[in-house]
């Protein structure tokens, strides 16, 4: 490490591109319909190449999408090994900032599709039941990756020697949202003023990790930025937005130059959100004070990550580490399945039944009384009837797949760029198994990177044992023990990037 | 907004420092620790408040740089009736009920516990009755001139955050007693435990960023003082020589760099049983930090919090209220104490056989062998006193309340209390003195269920039981006070 200016070993590039639609879309993240009525915010694509002396390479790109699915990722990767000569399609990874007011998705499910084994459908009334006047997911997609594999070509094109540096701040944003009641359950957004509740059921984490790059002149280029909740105060919505980090990036902008590039990290949050009422004890506290700020929530929590980073930045500019040691890996790891047992599955029947028959109803009632789709947002009860009914079914899919194979594969990366490492997964991943990684990572400095991938919640054991959505057969592939299997591969490959630093691909 | 020369509030701010001028012992910890110097003088600080005078509502709150207020040992303790009688002595016009001590919880602030440590202080070295009379006296005056000090006044308050306090439990997946050979406490849970051990499950509890303030401003709208409410304990040193308020000496030198030396700071400890500085896991990220920036972590918290008091600060200063409902509710409430149980006597008895028999034989056990006794005192006495009494206090100011309790008091109460408060803002403030022994810890029952330090039977007077009591008769006594 040194504090003069790069010698040209590392080599960075940086790109950013809007994937905003341009037409009418089903946005993503409810377990029902909502036609885009407008755009709050552009929807981007942040792409970071970089390449060390040695040759390797890696390209982060996060997306404002609920997820990533597996067709965008594969089409990217493949674009790239076209167009891209030198860099290795598998050192690309896509991560998702997990807004609830994006699109692009696969199978029904949305987020979990491809763990479910489900494949891309193209057809709207697949998804939710009935036609709807929107944009064909497939089409996004394929329109989308072409743009984010143009974007990570230009970030890969234009590297150039550089530097990096990182540091730690703080942020208050994420709240856990598992709310548990005296009764040993859990409910997601349960009502933190019941006279019932207990405790929020894990823990948050307010650290802001940020990942600098510089060019040869010193000049500031790009901030990675990982904060461990999902960007979603905008979740209900009907109109495009990427949510608070539309208002971080701006932000962050406004204060180090309006070139710099933002690549927006979701940490471990699968049991986070930004704070509500339900959730949180000093919400009318935090509500009259965003009120007294004059901000919008979004734009109050995009002030708040901007500061955090720019308090770190001007520590971090004192280690830029010109020749940062660089390791990659990607693999394919086999998880643990969550057991469907037979009271799980009949649980599912059941109430796949009882969405079945509200959808068979709600859809009977629309083809006798067609006017009823003149009203605004229509869809919304019997895409809720058809979406819960598939949610649910998928348990039986699951059931049938636990037959033929124990185990979930999840690709896995783990990136030592310096002193810091990166590590990711596809899951919603709850925050008690970032934390395992985090305290046992012989890195300086861990960025544990979630829904790189399509992945669904991955519930710790006390989110089993309370229960509720997120915690629930439905809603979780792979279990507890799964998530140790992570947490344990993560930690011995991070760590082997330190015992032996020529260790990697 | 009303002019605050003409406000129904009258506020006054006093502050004493009670640092010994030598060698005293310090009032933590399993063994003696005679200082061996100063490190941020040690003070008192109060805040009087009233409204309409002269028959209205009041409250003196007195912040004490100290560890707790224990001058007795248990039913004996006399703390808070010395220092109430030393104001009264002082003068009549001040209802000594509605003052208000809580304690910062500083593991380096001089011992008033009289044999603490079994045996007497060393030659030249201050004694607990000596350090009590410095504590008492410095109390009483700052209640009495801050009284004195009363002026019409504007309050505003706000929310802001600072990362200071972190969960201290350490839960792993299996029982961390079974394979460390650690102390008797020990179960899923170790207070401090290592979190790089591949048998690291997650944090038990918790952790509350946010930073409650109260601002306070005379007649021509200038800064007079701010209440600092945070849910960590002043521990970052703890386990120092010398005197020290810990990190609030740093927080009030940075307040007062930034706003000037006149402005008074009052150090309040939200509920935080189960909170600490001291981060169990990720150390070696913040300590990189700490480094570059080139502060100590006392230091550090002095800047985060001080950043927080300026961030809320213009809020604070555009919504400066004169004249607001001021109420003060004081009421005894009564605690199911924590039962021992047979299992548990028998196991305590067993401890303590073993740890009498090491004293005989030279092992310093004092500190060990005194909790196992009380738990015995305590099974052989929980069947004709089932209940302890604790003396709430709950003031309204506007739209904010504070709500005081005697515990160390794990979060999750307090969380419960916030989360239903009538209040836009509540501060709970907790290691408030009163009659009697304060502040053994208040386990959650998550906390019992993993046991470890601050969640067995050895730590606690009080189990969730009592805690939800706490949450229940403080909650109705806010909802009382929305409703008059």
């Amino acid at each position: 490490m040194g504090i003069k200016a790069g010698g040209g070993l590392f080599r960075i590039g940086w790109a950013s591109v809007d994937v905003t639609p341009t037409e009418p879309v089903c946005l993503w993240g409810q377990l029902y319909a909502r036609v885009s009525e407008g755009v709050i915010s552009p929807i981007t694509a942040t792409a970071l190449a970089m390449e060390s002396e040695d040759g390797q390479s890696s390209v982060l790109i996060s997306c404002d999408f609920v997820s990533v699915p597996e067709v965008i990722q594969k089409a990217v990767r493949e674009e790239l090994a076209r167009t891209a000569p030198g860099l290795d399609a598998e050192g690309v990874v896509l991560s998702a900032t997990h807004t609830h007011t994006s699109v692009a998705r696969t199978g029904f499910g949305g987020p979990g599709s491809a763990l479910r084994g489900e494949t891309e459908t193209r057809d709207l009334a697949e998804y939710y039941g009935v036609d709807l006047d929107a944009m064909d997911p497939a089409g996004y997609n394929r329109w989308a990756a072409g743009r984010i594999a143009e974007a990570a070509r230009r970030a890969w094109e234009s590297r150039a020697p550089g530097g990096i540096g990182f540091g730690l701040g703080y942020a208050t944003i994420g709240h856990n949202r598992r709310v548990s009641f005296y009764s040993g359950t859990t409910r997601m957004y349960g009502g933190v003023n019941d006279p019932d509740f207990s405790h929020p059921e894990g823990g948050t984490y307010t650290g802001v990790g940020a990942l600098f790059t510089w060019d040869a002149g010193r000049k500031l280029t790009g901030v990675v930025v990982n904060v461990a909740c999902p960007s979603q105060i905008l979740e209900h919505e009907f109109k495009i937005a990427a949510d608070f980090w539309h208002d971080a990036r701006e932000e962050l902008r406004d204060r180090l130059g309006e070139d710099v590039h933002v690549l927006a990290q979701c940490g471990p949050a699968g049991d986070q959100s930004p704070g509500r009422e339900s959730i949180q004890a000093d919400w009318k506290a935090h509500e009259r004070m965003v009120r007294l700020s004059g901000r919008t929530a979004c734009r109050e929590t995009g002030v708040r990550i901007a500061e955090a980073v720019s308090a770190v930045l001007p520590l971090a500019e004192k280690e830029i580490d010109w020749t940062p040691r660089f390791r990659r890996s990607c693999e394919t790891v086999n998880l643990s399945r969550r057991n469907i047992t037979a009271p799980d599955l009949a649980e599912a029947a059941a109430q796949a039944e009882q969405h079945r028959a509200e959808y068979e109803h709600l859809r009977d009632e629309l083809a006798a009384n067609p006017r009823l789709r003149e009203d605004p947002r229509w869809y919304v009860p019997i895409t809720r009837a058809y979406c819960r009914w598939r949610w649910q079914s998928s348990v039986q899919k699951r059931f049938e797949a636990q037959q033929a194979s124990v185990t979930v594969p999840a690709e896995i990366h783990v990136i030592r760029i310096g002193e810091a490492a990166i590590a990711t997964n596809p899951f919603e991943f709850y925050l008690d198994f970032g934390l395992q990684i985090m305290a046992r990572s012989k890195a300086a400095q861990t960025f544990v990177v979630q829904l790189a991938g399509e992945g669904t919640y991955l519930p710790s054991a006390r989110a089993v044992a309370g229960g509720s959505y997120g915690a629930t057969p439905a809603s979780t592939p792979v279990g507890p023990e799964g998530g140790r299997e992570l947490v344990n591969y993560t930690v011995e490959k991070i760590n082997s990037f330190w015992d032996d630093p020529a260790g990697g691909a | 907004m009303n002019e605050v020369q003409n406000a129904s509030l009258r506020i006054g701010w006093a502050t004493r420092n009670v640092t010994p001028d030598r060698p005293v012992v310090l009032g933590a910890q399993h063994r003696m620790r005679v200082s061996e110097g100063v490190d941020g003088p040690v003070t008192v600080t109060a805040l009087a408040m009233s409204a309409g005078e002269p028959a209205g509502d009041s409250i003196i709150f007195v912040s004490c740089d100290t560890g707790g207020f224990r001058h007795r040992w248990y039913d004996e303790n006399d703390y808070l009736p010395l220092c109430r009688a030393a104001v009264r002595a002082r003068t009549s016009e001040i209802d000594v009920d509605r003052i208000v001590l809580h304690a910062t919880h500083s593991h380096t602030a001089p011992n008033t516990l009289i044999g603490r440590f079994g045996d007497a202080a060393p030659e030249g070295v201050m004694t607990a009755e000596e350090c009590m009379d410095v504590f008492v006296n410095g109390i009483a005056e700052a209640a009495v001139e801050a009284w004195s000090n009363r002026q019409p006044a504007g309050v505003s308050w706000g929310l802001g955050t600072a990362v200071v306090g972190h969960n201290r439990r350490a839960t792993y997946f299996d029982e961390a007693s079974d394979r460390r050979g650690g102390a008797v406490v020990n179960g899923f849970t170790r207070m401090y435990g290592e979190t790089n051990d591949p048998e690291f499950s997650h944090i038990e509890g918790y952790e509350d960023h946010y930073v409650d303030l109260f601002y306070t401003w005379d007649g021509g709208r200038n800064l007079t003082g701010v209440v600092v409410n945070l849910a960590c304990p002043a521990q970052e040193t703890e386990m120092g020589m010398r005197i020290s308020a810990d990190f609030w000496h740093e927080i009030r030198e940075e307040i007062r760099r930034r706003h000037g030396k006149h402005v008074q700071i009052l150090a309040q400890c939200s509920s935080a049983g189960d909170q600490s500085p001291h981060r169990l896991w990720y150390k070696q990220a913040e300590e990189r930090m700490l480094k570059l920036r080139g502060l100590t972590m006392r230091q550090e918290i002095g800047r985060r919090v001080a950043d927080a008091v300026d961030d809320v600060l213009p809020a604070a200063r555009a919504s400066i209220e004169t004249s607001v409902p001021f109420r003060h509710a004081i009421k005894d409430i009564r605690l199911p104490r924590r039962m021992v149980s047979d299992e548990e006597a028998a196991t305590v008895r067993s401890d303590l056989a073993k740890l009498e028999a090491e004293a005989q034989a030279g092992a310093n056990n004092y500190r060990l062998m005194r909790p196992c006794r009380r738990v015995l005192e305590r099974y052989e006495s929980q069947k004709e006193s089932p209940e302890i009494v604790m003396e709430l206090h709950v003031v309204r100011v506007g739209d904010m309340a504070f709500a005081t309790n005697r515990f160390e008091l794990f979060l999750d109460f307090g969380i419960r209390i916030k989360a239903r408060s009538p209040a836009v803002q509540t501060f709970v403030v907790q290691l408030a003195a009163n009659d009697g022994w304060t502040g053994s810890y208040l386990p959650s029952e998550r906390a019992v269920a993993n046991k470890g330090y601050g969640g067995s039977v050895y730590n606690n007077e009080i189990g969730p039981e009592g805690g939800r009591v706490i949450v229940e008769e403080t909650v109705k006594v806010l909802n009382e006070l929305w409703e008059r």
